[in-house]
């Protein structure tokens, strides 16, 4: 596995993720700030173009994948640029060992598939960057390399997060006792 | 060029129509499409402008030289030697041939650069070069490549050569909403797919215009149901800002037009009036280039084939 993994090198925008956050479900997070031309120009949160149509392919399949921005607040920067582009995508939930986190990154991998055209298994090997902010811990994670490379991280991450969480478990039980 | 104006382009930002892919096995497919279309309509409409010349064709000035040349004074003379055999050829065309042909090689220019900006990672990438050089070549010789005077002090060209040997594009950075041309919502808010059909009703506004169509006279009848494909409609559109980018999303969102700095021959007043006549012309078409620049330390004066600005020789004639 080649994939990078960063801690709280990142931090999410400020505004970007909601206030109460569901244990089940994944919030898509703006990641990007357009500032407005014109006298009164103005920054606003924005998500990249290429997440736009996630939510509702999610919803399609019966994923918990919301926008974190409320229907009528959220911005799109579409940028046309055709040269090499690294997909990336924001995302915040409660804990990294939610079930729906890596179906939801294998869910964006297809939908770049279908956008581009490539097959199922060409999409997974396209370089991809996911930014996780973890609520419960506060923890900020940055995992970037081949689309595969990148799932597998997640499921490494999620595998320590839960022998950590079961660790802190049997301390606290020891305490106790 | 006045000073302090600095470097000045005309540019295509954006095409009409649907967004082209963004990249993989689908922009493929749409660049060699268009790539290769363009390429046709470039061929067709020089086998018009041959057509019309008639006998004549086979007197034309021809390219007997390589299309890229490294030594500026061989390019300079190359240039000096195909100006003066399309003078001469020239003496003996008339007007009324001059004026059907005009159209027809404008096309085949146009049409050619647009191959090059659909093909130029593609394998028929040097057959769009060639076409280039091939139909800009008889523009310059039988039409001129005016270099315009503006304002009093800016000199302006749209050279095929120049423009389209400048291998960069322009990317806009829009910030838009797109609504669902069959619900009227936001298109990730409602679930229909775009491209898949769906039935819809006819009905016109008060304007008379048709919702399946957007016409006002067409064969729709109001309460009648049709299968319509679902399609995102930008609107809110808001620009935040533009990006010069090696390879832009739309293929021809590319300059067209840009300053020209004559350096001390600009402020010669026998030059400028030639500009305003319109008899200032560039002569890069009429020889061979420097080859592509692709910008790849985004130097903007390295281009095809002028020497970079200032010192720039302005033949008076």
């Amino acid at each position: 596995m080649t994939a990078r993994i960063t801690e709280d090198e990142w931090t999410p925008l400020k505004g970007a993720i909601p206030e109460t956050v569901d244990a089940d479900k994944v919030y898509l997070i703006p990641t990007r700030i357009a500032v407005q031309t014109g006298e009164k120009a103005e920054s606003e949160l924005c998500y990249t173009d290429t997440v736009r149509y996630l939510p509702k392919a999610a919803r399609a399949n019966g994923l918990p994948l919301e926008f974190s921005q409320p229907e009528g607040e959220r911005h799109y920067l579409q940028e046309f640029s055709a040269d090499s582009e690294l997909w990336s995508l924001g995302l915040t939930l409660m804990s990294m060992t939610s079930d729906w986190l890596i179906l939801t990154v294998s869910l964006f991998i297809a939908h770049r598939a279908d956008h581009q055209g490539w097959t199922p298994e060409q999409a997974q090997e396209l370089p991809l960057k996911v930014l996780v902010a973890e609520t419960e811990t506060g923890r900020n994670i940055e995992i970037e390399g081949r689309g595969s490379e990148v799932i597998e991280a997640l499921r490494v991450l999620q595998g320590e997060t839960i022998e950590r969480k079961k660790g802190k478990t049997k301390k606290k039980v020891k305490h106790d006792g | 060029m006045a000073d302090g104006k600095g470097r000045m382009y005309k540019m295509v930002i954006m095409q009409w129509g649907p967004i082209p892919p963004s990249g993989g096995p689908h922009r493929e497919r749409y660049l060699d499409h268009h790539g290769r279309q363009a390429l046709d309509e470039a061929d067709s409409a020089y086998a018009e402008v041959m057509a019309l010349l008639g006998d004549r064709a086979d007197t034309l000035p021809t390219i007997d030289f390589e299309l890229v040349e490294s030594d500026a004074n061989a390019r300079r003379a190359i240039q000096r030697d195909k100006r003066a055999q399309w003078l001469e050829f020239q003496e003996d065309t008339d007007s009324a041939t001059l004026d059907e042909i005009e159209p027809h090689i404008k096309k085949s220019v146009s049409s050619a650069m647009a191959a090059l900006n659909y093909l130029e990672d593609h394998p028929l990438r040097e057959r769009a070069h060639e076409a280039i050089h091939r139909a800009a070549f008889l523009k310059r010789g039988l039409f001129g490549c005016p270099i315009v005077l503006r304002d009093d002090d800016e000199f302006w060209t749209d050279c095929p050569i120049n423009i389209s040997h400048l291998r960069m594009g322009v990317s806009a950075g829009l910030v838009s909403d797109f609504e669902c041309s069959i619900c009227g919502r936001l298109v990730e808010d409602c679930d229909h797919q775009m491209g898949d059909y769906y039935p819809n009703v006819a009905e016109r506004d008060a304007d008379g215009m048709c919702n399946i169509c957007s016409e006002t006279e067409c064969a729709h009848t109001p309460g009648e149901t049709i299968m319509v494909p679902a399609w995102a409609n930008a609107r809110n559109v808001k620009a935040s800002e533009v990006s010069f980018v090696a390879r832009p999303r739309y293929p021809l969102a590319r300059i067209v037009e840009k300053a020209k700095d004559l350096g001390s021959a600009g402020d010669d007043h026998l030059v400028q009036l030639a500009a305003k006549q319109g008899n200032l012309n560039c002569d890069g078409d009429l020889g061979p280039c420097k080859g592509f620049n692709e910008m790849k330390d985004w130097d903007l004066d390295s281009v095809s084939s002028d020497d970079g600005g200032e010192s720039e020789q302005v033949d008076r004639f």
